[in-house]
């Protein structure tokens, strides 16, 4: 079993700049490090990974509803280790910052973001919306919970 | 001259799946290009939320028709840690053999449709008959050639025997004579030179930059594998190389899988000489417990990641999401375009190996269609279908 020493030292470094602006934090084993933000300190968040830390990948960016809150998970790949840093993003004000300033990969995932949850992302390179069609309506979110199929209609 | 915008696809863009490309023309010089994806959304993550953890092996095996095995790997790896299940070795090796086996076919299959791209029918030819063998060997393992339904919950639906062993260390020694045959063609064939170095370039600093992942990472020297950094399963026991050249350009990501497949063959030779004995399966807890998992799968396209999350209370997830290795790569083929010739699109774009229904994923159907069948209805029609065969379903 590893002493998990890589992890303790990277959430400390976070935790350490951070103080009780991340929160919530988890080793949950070897290479899976979980810890939660605000959505307004994003954008700060990632400059830390990406230019003090030296974190160039991040795969994936989920979202998810959890009725009071969306929370955007940015999954960064440092060595093997998967930082998941949550962002809370309140339901009655969904704004968030783009982080494609330090991530410019995230961009297609950030629109899912905005298509799926109706999440403002601002920030985002300009490009086509992604993945739904063109027409469909601009306040309808699949991936909330509240949303069912009936809810959609055709547009004509 | 003015410059021209001409759009590519939506319908076979240079590849039978559809995405749109508009690129900005300056004589044959592509000047710009932009992307247009979405058109295989197909509404699997939603779809995963209403359906039990078991039934969602099987839609996410569809989100692929080539890497179906490292989409679900992925998703029951994640599953199975949420659960707290360590599945035996011999289940873990019997997903390796699978899965290397289909990194094998989907190389073979890039490596034609790579050849068709640039007018070299002849190897794609070649290349599609020796993926038989490739195939031929999934069919016997699992019944099935291109969705295995090997992984279940807690490990695999099929044991290995030595027969089988036998065989796929027949089919392993062909596919390592034939690659020898390709690595010679691709390295010294005048037109696939010609057509493929210095074409589509995408320097180490841009693939690092804009998340590259697989083949097309390791082409400009970024050598992530997550069999490497983050392994799975019994990787981190096995003796293989990660292939990276610093060609930069179509012709390394062509090197860059033809060498794999020799690696693939080592893996598979090791699993094949001690498969651990044992069950394959172990038993998983009948309701899923809270928790939350991310696992990350090499497959032959690259990373792909998936996250679960489970309340603890239903039969189903809270959240299912995954992101696909086209996906990651499609924010350097723009970069990719620009400042090279239109007749070379096609040849990269396809050097991604681009998988369009793995990156959209996620339909919601019309409300409207007459024909349309939810997930009751098709129960009950597989209920009749088998009462009047003298089976009796409907207590289950």
């Amino acid at each position: 079993m590893s002493d998990l020493k890589q992890e303790k030292e990277l959430l400390a470094k976070v935790t350490d700049h951070f103080k009780d602006r991340v929160f919530d934090t988890q080793i949950q084993r070897e290479r899976r490090v979980w810890a939660k933000c605000h959505a307004k300190d994003v954008k700060e968040i990632m400059a830390y990974f990406k230019n003090d830390l030296g974190v160039d990948f991040m795969p994936m960016v989920s979202g998810q509803d959890c009725g009071e809150n969306y929370e955007v998970i940015y999954h960064l790949s440092a060595g093997g280790i998967v930082f998941n840093m949550t962002a809370v993003v309140p339901v009655n004000n969904p704004d968030l910052d783009s982080v494609t300033d330090f991530y410019p990969g995230s961009a297609n995932m950030e629109r899912e973001l905005t298509d799926m949850f109706g999440i403002n992302v601002t920030g985002i390179p300009e490009g086509e919306r992604y993945p739904l069609p063109e027409d469909w309506p601009q306040d309808s979110h699949p991936l909330r919970k509240n949303w069912k199929p009936e809810d959609y209609k055709e547009v004509k | 001259m003015p410059k021209i915008t001409v759009p590519l696809g939506p319908q076979h863009p240079a590849l039978k799946e559809p995405g749109r490309f508009m690129l900005t023309l300056d004589g044959e010089i592509v000047d710009g290009a932009s992307l247009r994806l979405g058109y295989n959304h197909r509404g699997i993550e939603k779809a995963a939320e209403s359906r039990s953890y078991l039934q969602n092996i099987y839609l996410i095996e569809r989100v692929c028709g080539i890497c179906s095995h490292s989409h679900t790997t992925a998703y029951v790896t994640a599953v199975e840690e949420i659960a707290g299940v360590n599945i035996p070795d011999r289940a873990k090796a019997i997903r390796m053999i699978i899965g290397e086996l289909e990194r094998l076919h989907s190389h073979f299959l890039w490596l034609g449709v790579g050849a068709h791209e640039i007018g070299f029918d002849t190897l794609f030819m070649y290349s599609w008959r020796d993926r038989e063998t490739v195939l031929d060997a999934l069919e016997m393992l699992s019944g099935n050639r291109v969705h295995y339904s090997i992984n279940t919950l807690g490990g695999v639906r099929h044991d290995i025997t030595a027969e089988h062993v036998k065989k796929l260390e027949e089919a392993v020694k062909i596919v390592e004579e034939r690659t020898a045959y390709y690595i010679k063609l691709a390295t010294t064939e005048s037109t696939m030179i010609a057509r493929t170095k210095n074409v589509g370039m995408l320097p180490k600093e841009v693939a690092t930059k804009l998340n590259a992942v697989g083949p097309l990472a390791r082409a400009s020297g970024v050598g992530r594998d997550m069999r490497k950094d983050d392994p799975y399963l019994l990787y981190d026991k096995m003796d293989f190389n990660v292939i990276t050249t610093d060609s930069c350009d179509v012709f390394g990501r062509l090197y860059v899988r033809v060498f794999e497949v020799l690696e693939s063959c080592k893996i598979l030779k090791q699993l094949l000489a001690a498969i651990p004995e044992g069950p394959v399966t172990a038993e998983m807890p009948k309701i899923i417990p809270a928790g939350r998992a991310v696992a990350r799968y090499e497959a032959p396209r690259g990373e792909d990641v998936h996250y679960v999350l489970s309340n603890g209370k239903g039969n189903s997830p809270e959240r299912f999401k995954m992101r696909a290795p086209t996906l990651a790569n499609f924010e350097s083929v723009a970069y990719m375009l620009k400042g090279g010739y239109l007749a070379d699109v096609p040849i990269v774009i396809a050097a991604i190996d681009p998988c369009f229904s793995c990156t959209d994923r996620v339909t919601v159907t019309s409300g409207g269609s007459k024909n349309e069948i939810d997930w009751n209805d098709l129960r009950l029609k597989g209920i009749e279908f088998y009462k009047e065969k003298g089976i009796d379903f409907s207590k289950l």
